[in-house]
């Protein structure tokens, strides 16, 4: 499952970084990810769609003191995906 | 969506690899913990592996080893809390099967350490304590530093 598989939606920057500070946690803020990528709040909202959508990214919106609060992790695919487009990315550099 | 043949080029793919490249260096910088809080986890190990030969019939350093091995528990967990208020929530057991293995490793690393300065003491070597406490203070704080999210790079 973990083979190496280019991925063209994974391959576009942001959603590059995206998955690369995903993979290092188990959730992330969406504040936090807009802060660490420099974009803004919409950009990163079609972003997240697009990685959602594909099944990669899972949100998690929760209420605290009247904010909510969006929290972002990658699912099990998201994983896979992201680690065989590594893979695939490594073997291209050879 | 996903695409099987390699349709980039190896500039491409070396830029792609040097963006991550930023970006687990990014990770790595909000992951750290604060000097302060590396520091006394750091030390709490120390004092554990320092105490840990002494500690056998004394229960004054069994009582020092207990409670530093609480402070231990306490500052990594505000560790967590910390970065939790910040919206990170840190995984617990690292994805991937090789970054499970480094955590491991490292795990039986620091507890050899102990063990083996133990098992030293008893044999006679009794300025083992001296050096294994620093040395397991000085290697956890390192990685502490550089690998905050357990992830091998």
């Amino acid at each position: 499952m973990n083979s190496s598989q280019f991925n063209a939606l994974i391959h576009a920057p942001n959603r590059l970084q995206i998955c690369a500070l995903l993979t290092s946690a188990s959730s992330m803020e969406f504040v936090v990810l807009k802060e660490q990528l420099d974009v803004s709040d919409s950009v990163l909202s079609k972003h997240i769609k697009s990685l959602e959508d594909a099944g990669y990214v899972l949100l998690n919106k929760k209420a605290l003191n009247g904010r909510q609060r969006t929290w972002l992790s990658l699912t099990s695919s998201g994983h896979q995906a992201f680690s065989g487009h590594v893979k695939a990315l490594k073997k291209i550099v050879g | 969506m996903t695409n099987s043949n390699n349709q980039i080029s190896t500039e491409e793919a070396l830029a792609a690899l040097e963006t991550l490249d930023s970006a687990k260096t990014k990770s790595n910088k909000s992951f750290r913990p604060a000097l302060w809080l590396n520091f006394i986890i750091s030390l709490f190990t120390g004092i554990v592996c320092f105490a840990a030969p002494f500690s056998s019939g004394n229960s004054l350093w069994t009582f020092i080893m207990l409670v530093s091995a609480a402070g231990l528990l306490i500052s990594m967990a505000t560790w967590y809390i910390l970065l939790r208020v910040r919206g990170v929530k840190q995984n617990i057991i690292p994805y991937g099967l090789k970054n499970k293995f480094f955590n491991l490793a490292l795990g039986i690393l620091v507890a050899l350490v102990i063990l083996g300065s133990i098992e030293l003491y008893k044999a006679g070597f009794l300025w083992i304590p001296y050096v294994a406490g620093p040395l397991n203070a000085i290697f956890i704080s390192y990685m502490l530093y550089s690998f905050p999210t357990g992830e091998w790079k």
